[in-house]
C-alpha cells in the first residue's frame, strides 16, 4: 500500500477516524513568481537561469530590493520555500561587485552551519569567481583557521562560535570586520527565551565590534511563521526591520491530521499515551514504504519511540540500522552519518528530538508525525515541513499528548491553521545574561564612560562591575582586569553556566557519551536514576555534584525514572502592579529555592509505578521574574459559600494556567512554572504564580502579564471543553493531585473572574 | 530592590563556587607612585601615570662570536635574516593572562640586546591602562634598530599579543619588521628528546646550570599582581614580577648562546657526545638537506663512543629517523643492524618487519629472510612476489 491508499483507507477506517478532531488538506498552491530584480550583477542572473530558476518567487525579488536599498528585513518562511536565496543572492551581489565585501552567517546549530556550504559553494562554482566560503566552528581544524580569518568572503558559523571564538579574538578576524557588509541569521524564531536574550547580546557585541573597525553591517534574517517575526527580529539585532510577507514558493498536498488518544480512564480523564498511539500510527506508516520521521518531545521519548519501533521495523523487514535516534547527546560524527542515511535514502524511519526541526538537509521525507505538540505553532508548522518539501503528497499526523496545551491545541485546531498568534519573546536586558556579556564585550574592547549597549544605560553596572575588581576605571575608559576568559563561563544555551559530563565508567578511564545542564542533570541523572541514551539504559551509580559528573553503567531493566521537584517561593519586588476585574495583577522578582527529592520508577510499556526513592541533591536556588494573580480576600467566603475547596481550585488553576501560557508566549512548558498559594505571605491574599524557570527571567512573565485576559478566556474554555470528571492530567491535573474539587473550583475561579470582567 | 543589591545577588547565584574572588578593598585605591618601587631599589626612568615606566640595567653575559654559523634548521624562519649578535633584540611579556584574546594585557614587556659585549636590557612597565600606546610607540622606535625579535615561545604567544594591543590602539605593530625567531623551535628540535619538558626554566636548569631563586614568582600569580599595583599600589610583589621579567630575558640570551655552539658544531667532525644530541644534530642537518652531514651525525649516534644502547633501538622514532637517514647513505649493513636491534628491543611493528623485508630483499638479497619479514607484517603482494622469486631461485639450482 502506497501513501496515497494508506491515507485512503485510513480515512475510511472508523477506528482512526474517530480519534481525529481535524483532518486538514492542504491544497498544492503554485508559485508566484517575479522576474530578476535590475539591481542583481548580471553574470549572477545568468547562472541562476542556467540552474534552471527562470525567474525567482516573490519573497526572494522582494529581498534583493530590500538589500540593495541597505535595509535590514526579516523573511518569515517556511521550510523549503527558497529561503536560502533571500540572503545568498545579495551577499553574492554584493561580493561581486566589491571582491573586499564580507558576509557572516549565524545558524543557531553547528550542524546547520555546516550544511549551508552547499548551495553557496555549487552557485559560486558555477560563478566562476574566486568567492570563498568557509564553515568556522569547533570542528575547523587550527590549521585551517588563518586561512579562513583573512580570506573567507562567507563565514558561516553559530552563535556560540562567535561568541566565544570570533568576537574575543576579533583582532584576527580584521578584514572580516573591517568589510562587514552582512549578517545573515537564520533561523531567529528558534532565538528566543534564554537563548535569544544571550544571542541578542552577542549581536550586540558583534556590532560594537563592527562600529571599532568602522563597519555598520545590514542584517538579514529569516523566520518561520510567527505572529512578530519583524518584532523579534528587531528585539535580536536591535535594528529595524522591515518584513517580507507574502510568500511565493510553490507545495505539494498534504493532509494535516491531529490525532488526540481515546480517553481510556473517563473518571480521571486518562488518555492513552501518546508514545503508544504514535507508535501504533507509525507502525502503520512503516509498512507503507514511506520515509518517516517521528518526533518527540524528549530525550527519553525518542530513545523509547526508538526502541519500539526498531521492534516494528523488524517485522515488516526493515533492518534495525535503518530506524535511527536522532538527538542532543549524539556524537557529531553519529550524528553525520544519519543525516546521510536520510538523504540517501537508506535510513528509513528517524525518531528525533526537535534537533532535526531545524534546516539541517536531510533531504524529502514523506511522513511526519509528532509525537506530541511541539510547543509553538512555529515549530509544528517546521516539522511539518520536513514532510514533502518537494511538490508531492505528504502526510502530517499530530498525536496528543494529555497535557492542557496538547489538549488545547488538538481542540482548537482553527487556532492552529488559522494566523499564528504566538509572539515569540526574548529579553536582552535580563540582569544576569547582560552582566555576563558587558563582561565579554569589555574583555572584547573597553568601554568608554557613557558608551551606550544597546539601549541599556549601562554606567551603574559598569561601575558595580569595577567594585567587584573585574574592570578599572582609568579616565574615561572601562578596561577588562582579570586574568579569565569570560567568554568561556558563559554558555548561550542555558542561564546556568555548567553543565553535567556523563561518563560510561564502564570502560577503564571512562568514555564520556553526553552532557546535561544542572537543573535536568538533578532530575535524570541523581542517583539510581535509569538514563536511556542511543536505545541503551544506564543505571547512575553516582552523581558527583561538585565534580559535575554522573557515573553511570549500561543496565537492561524493565523500568525508568521519573523524579519529582520541589519548590519554595519568595516574592521580592513587586512592579507594574495593575487591578484587574478580579483582584490584581502583578509582575516582580521572586526568590526560588528548589531541590528535587524524589524519584518514582515507572514500568515500561504499561507505564505503572512500580517503586520510588529518594534523592539527596542539594538546592538549587534561582532569582527570576514571576506574573501573579492576587486574588481579593472576598473570594475565600464565596468559594467557601458555593461548597468548594479554594486550595484545590487554585492548584488546579495552576496546572491548567501553567500548561496553557506557554502556547500563547512560544515558551517550552518546561519554561515556565506555576504555584499557588492559598495565602501568600507577600500578597497576605490568595495568588496564582507563573514565573519563567530561568535566573532573572527571559519575559515570559511579562507577556503574560500583558496578554492575561486572553490566556485567561482560553483556558475557560479549554476546560469547559474537557471530557473528565473531576480532573485530568489534560486541564486542572488528576484529582488525585489537584483535590477532588479542582475542576468544579478552578472553573468557578475562572467564571467568577469573567463575571466579574464582564460586569466591568 | 535597587540596581547594585539584584546585580549582587544575580552575580552571586550564578557564579560558580570557584570563581568566588575576594572583592577588592576600595573602589578606588591607591595609585602606584615611583618612589613605591624606589623603596625597593628600582630606578624607574619616567614615572609618569600617564607613560610607561622605564628601567634598564645590564648583566654580564657575552655576545656569541660574530659572525654567527649558519642557523638554517634551527629557527623556523632562520633563512630570512642573516643578523650579527647585535642585531638581535630578546623580548619578553608579563601579561593579564595566558588564554589570549583581546582582553589580555602586556603590562611588561622586557627587552634586551647586545651592545659593546653586555647584555643590556630595559622594561617597559604599565602604571595603568593609559600608557599602553606610549610604550607600544616607544618600542616600535627601539625595535627599529634591530633585524631579528627573539622569544620563548613568543611565536604564538608575545607576538601575537603585541599585535592585537597595537590593532586595538590603532597603532602599528612594533615586531612585524622584524624577523621573529622563537627559542622554543631550537630548543625542542635539540633537547625536546633529551629533557623531561622544553619548558625555558628546564632549559635554563639543564643547559646553563642556573636554578631560578626562591624569589622567582610563580606565572600564574603574575596577572594578579599587577592588578594589586594598579588598585592598590601593592608594588612589594612588583618587584619580584621585574626580576622574573629580567630571569627570563637573561635566560633566553643563555639558551641562544648555547643554540649558537651547536649551530657552530653542526658542520664539524662529530666529536664524541650524548646521542640523542647526535641524533637531533642529524635531524636539523636533514632540515637543512645537508645529507652528508645529517648521517654524520646519525653514525655518531648509532656506533662508536656514546652512541645510543641496544635497548635505545626500542623507541620508534629514534629507529625510524636513523633508518631513513642512513638508508641515504646505504649504510646497509648498519640498517640491518638497527632493524635487527629494534625488533630484539621489543619494537614489532608492522613497519620495522616491513623496512627489514624490503632490505633483505632488494639491498641484502637474502630472499628468505625477507620473505619471512614479510609474513610477520602480512603484506600478501610481497609474500607472493617472494614465494615466486624464491621458487624460480631453488628451481635454477
Amino acid at each position: 500500500m502506497n501513501l496515497a491508499q494508506l491515507l485512503q483507507h485510513l480515512k475510511t477506517d472508523d477506528r482512526f477516524t474517530r480519534n481525529v478532531t481535524r483532518w486538514e488538506v492542504l491544497p498544492a498552491q503554485p508559485a508566484q513568481h517575479a522576474p530578476y530584480p535590475a539591481e542583481l550583477d548580471p553574470r549572477l542572473v545568468q547562472v541562476m537561469r542556467e540552474r534552471g530558476i527562470a525567474e525567482l518567487y516573490c519573497h526572494q525579488a522582494e529581498a534583493v530590493q530590500h538589500a540593495a536599498a541597505g535595509r535590514h528585513f526579516v523573511v518569515p518562511t517556511p521550510t523549503a520555500s527558497g529561503k536560502t536565496l533571500c540572503y545568498n543572492l545579495p551577499v553574492l551581489d554584493s561580493i561581486l561587485k566589491n571582491p573586499h565585501a564580507r558576509a557572516l552567517y549565524l545558524f543557531p546549530t553547528k550542524a546547520l552551519s555546516q550544511d549551508q556550504m552547499h548551495e553557496v559553494h555549487g552557485i559560486v562554482s558555477d560563478l566562476g569567481v574566486d568567492i570563498k566560503t568557509f564553515t568556522f566552528d569547533g570542528d575547523t581544524p587550527e590549521t585551517a583557521r588563518r586561512a579562513i580569518r583573512s580570506s573567507g568572503h562567507i563565514v558561516v558559523t553559530n552563535p556560540d562560535m562567535l561568541h566565544q571564538g570570533i568576537l574575543p579574538h576579533h583582532t584576527l578576524w580584521v578584514k572580516l570586520f573591517e568589510n562587514l557588509k552582512y549578517v545573515v541569521v537564520d533561523e531567529v524564531h528558534q532565538y528566543r527565551g534564554v537563548f535569544g536574550s544571550h544571542v541578542a547580546n552577542v549581536l550586540r557585541r558583534l556590532r560594537r565590534v563592527a562600529r571599532f573597525y568602522g563597519a555598520d553591517p545590514q542584517f538579514i534574517c529569516c523566520s518561520a511563521t510567527i505572529a512578530n517575526p519583524a518584532e523579534l527580529a528587531s528585539r535580536l539585532t536591535g535594528l529595524d526591520m522591515e518584513e517580507i510577507a507574502r510568500n511565493g514558493a510553490p507545495r505539494g498536498e498534504k493532509h494535516f491530521v491531529f490525532y488526540n488518544p481515546p480517553v481510556v480512564n473517563q473518571e480521571l480523564g486518562i488518555r492513552q499515551s501518546v508514545i503508544k498511539t504514535t507508535r501504533r500510527i507509525a507502525e502503520r506508516f512503516m509498512g507503507s514504504g514511506a520515509q518517516m520521521i517521528v518526533f518527540a518531545r524528549s530525550r527519553m521519548r525518542v530513545e523509547l519511540l526508538l526502541t519500539y519501533l526498531e521492534k516494528a521495523g523488524r517485522r515488516v523487514g526493515i533492518k534495525s540500522g535503518d530506524v535511527r535516534g536522532y538527538r542532543g547527546g549524539y556524537l557529531p560524527g553519529e550524528r553525520r552519518a544519519i543525516e546521510q542515511g536520510l538523504r540517501e535514502g537508506s535510513v528509513t524511519t528517524v525518531v528525533s528530538t526537535n534537533a532535526l526541526e531545524l534546516g539541517i538537509d536531510i533531504g524529502r521525507l514523506d511522513v511526519c508525525i509528532m509525537a506530541g505538540y511541539a510547543g509553538t505553532v512555529a515549530s509544528t508548522w517546521q516539522q511539518a515541513g520536513r514532510a514533502g518539501r518537494r511538490q508531492n503528497l505528504s502526510a502530517v499526523v499530530l498525536v496528543a499528548s494529555s497535557s492542557p496545551g496538547d489538549q488545547y491545541i488538538i481542540n482548537h485546531p482553527d487556532y492552529f491553521f488559522g494566523r499564528s498568534p504566538e509572539h515569540a519573546t526574548l529579553d536582552p536586558d535580563n540582569l544576569v545574561i547582560l552582566l555576563s556579556h558587558l563582561k565579554c564585550a569589555a574583555f572584547e574592547l573597553p568601554f568608554l564612560a557613557g558608551e551606550e549597549y544597546g539601549d541599556q544605560e549601562i554606567s551603574e553596572i559598569l561601575d558595580y562591575l569595577v567594585d567587584q575588581g573585574v574592570l578599572h576605571r582609568s579616565g574615561d575608559r572601562y578596561h577588562w582586569m582579570a586574568d579569565t576568559y569570560p567568554a568561556e563561563d558563559v554558555s548561550l544555551r542555558s542561564a546556568a553556566p555548567d553543565n553535567v559530563v556523563i561518563i560510561d565508567h564502564r570502560l577503564p578511564g571512562g568514555r564520556v557519551i553526553g552532557e546535561m545542564d544542572l537543573f535536568s542533570a538533578q532530575e535524570m541523572l541523581h542517583d539510581d536514576a535509569v538514563y536511556l541514551h542511543g536505545a541503551q539504559q544506564y543505571h547512575v551509580d553516582k552523581l558527583d555534584w561538585e565534580r559535575r559528573e554522573a557515573h553511570v553503567m549500561p543496565v537492561t531493566v524493565e523500568y525508568y525514572t521519573d523524579a519529582q521537584r520541589k519548590s519554595e517561593l519568595k516574592t521580592l519586588t513587586a512592579e507594574e502592579q495593575r487591578p484587574y476585574s478580579f483582584g490584581e495583577l502583578a509582575v516582580g522578582e521572586i526568590g526560588l529555592v528548589s531541590k528535587v527529592t524524589v524519584y518514582k520508577k515507572i514500568k515500561l510499556g504499561t507505564h505503572e509505578n512500580v517503586g520510588a526513592g529518594r534523592v539527596h541533591l542539594p538546592e538549587i536556588e534561582m532569582h527570576t521574574v514571576s506574573f501573579w494573580w492576587e486574588l481579593p480576600e472576598e473570594v475565600i467566603t464565596e468559594i467557601a459559600d458555593a461548597g468548594l475547596d479554594l486550595g484545590d481550585g487554585l492548584k488546579g488553576l495552576a496546572h491548567l494556567l501553567g500548561r496553557v501560557a506557554p502556547v500563547f508566549v512560544m515558551a517550552d512548558p518546561g519554561d515556565l512554572h506555576a504555584t499557588a498559594m492559598v495565602r501568600s505571605p507577600f500578597t497576605d491574599r490568595p495568588t496564582l504564580y507563573i514565573y519563567d524557570a530561568f535566573p532573572g527571567g527571559v519575559g515570559y512573565a511579562r507577556r503574560i502579564h500583558l496578554q492575561f485576559d486572553e490566556i485567561c478566556a482560553s483556558a475557560r474554555e479549554h476546560l469547559g471543553a474537557c471530557p473528565c470528571e473531576k480532573g485530568c492530567p489534560s486541564c486542572v491535573g488528576p484529582a488525585v493531585e489537584s483535590g477532588s474539587t479542582a475542576r468544579q473550583a478552578a472553573t468557578w475561579l475562572l467564571n467568577r473572574a469573567g463575571m466579574a470582567a464582564a460586569e466591568a | 530592590m535597587d540596581l547594585r543589591k539584584r546585580l549582587a545577588d544575580l552575580d552571586r547565584l550564578t557564579r560558580r563556587k570557584d570563581q568566588d574572588r575576594p572583592a577588592s578593598l576600595t573602589s578606588e585605591g591607591v595609585r602606584p607612585t615611583a618612589e613605591m618601587l624606589a623603596g625597593m631599589g628600582l630606578r624607574p626612568l619616567s614615572s609618569s601615570p600617564l607613560a610607561p615606566w622605564i628601567l634598564e640595567g645590564r648583566e654580564e653575559i657575552s655576545p656569541p662570536a660574530d659572525p654567527l654559523p649558519e642557523m638554517d634548521g634551527f629557527f623556523t624562519q632562520a633563512r630570512k635574516a642573516t643578523p650579527a649578535s647585535g642585531d638581535i633584540l630578546f623580548l619578553d611579556t608579563e601579561t593579564t593572562g595566558l588564554m589570549g584574546g583581546t582582553g589580555t594585557i602586556a603590562f611588561l614587556v622586557g627587552v634586551g640586546w647586545w651592545e659593546r659585549g653586555t647584555f643590556q636590557w630595559r622594561q617597559y612597565l604599565l602604571p595603568d591602562f593609559v600608557a599602553e600606546a606610549a610604550m607600544l610607540d616607544d618600542l616600535a622606535g627601539l625595535a627599529e634598530g634591530f633585524e631579528v625579535v627573539m622569544t620563548f615561545n613568543g611565536a604564538s604567544f608575545d607576538l601575537p599579543l603585541l599585535r592585537t594591543r597595537a590593532l586595538l590602539n590603532r597603532l602599528a605593530d612594533p615586531c612585524s619588521p622584524l624577523v621573529s625567531w622563537d627559542l622554543l623551535v631550537p630548543g625542542r628540535r635539540l633537547w625536546g628528546r633529551c629533557l623531561p619538558d622544553c619548558r625555558q626554566q628546564t632549559l635554563e636548569r639543564d643547559l646553563l646550570l642556573r636554578e631560578r631563586s626562591v624569589e622567582d614568582i610563580e606565572g600564574s600569580l603574575i596577572p594578579q599582581v599587577w592588578f594589586d599595583f594598579l588598585k592598590e599600589g601593592r608594588s612589594d610583589m612588583m618587584a619580584r614580577v621585574l626580576h622574573h621579567n629580567q630571569r627570563d630575558l637573561a635566560g633566553m640570551a643563555g639558551i641562544f648562546r648555547q643554540v649558537v655552539e651547536r649551530a657552530a658544531l653542526l658542520d664539524l667532525e662529530p666529536a664524541p657526545v650524548n646521542w640523542r644530541e647526535a641524533w637531533a644534530m642529524g635531524r636539523i642537518a636533514e632540515r637543512r638537506r645537508s645529507c652528508v652531514t645529517a648521517q654524520r651525525w646519525m653514525l655518531a649516534a648509532t656506533v662508536g663512543p656514546g652512541a645510543a644502547p641496544d635497548s635505545a633501538l626500542g623507541e620508534a622514532r629514534f629507529l625510524a629517523d636513523a633508518v631513513r637517514i642512513l638508508k641515504r647513505g646505504a649504510h646497509w649493513e648498519l640498517v640491518r643492524r638497527l632493524l635487527v636491534g629494534g625488533l630484539r628491543a621489543g619494537l614489532a611493528e608492522p613497519w620495522v618487519h616491513r623496512e627489514a623485508a624490503i632490505l633483505f630483499e632488494h639491498r641484502l638479497a637474502d630472499l628468505e629472510t625477507a620473505l619471512e619479514h614479510a609474513r610477520l607484517y602480512g603484506q600478501p603482494e610481497r609474500i607472493t612476489r617472494l614465494e615466486a622469486k624464491l621458487a624460480r631461485k631453488q628451481g635454477r639450482i
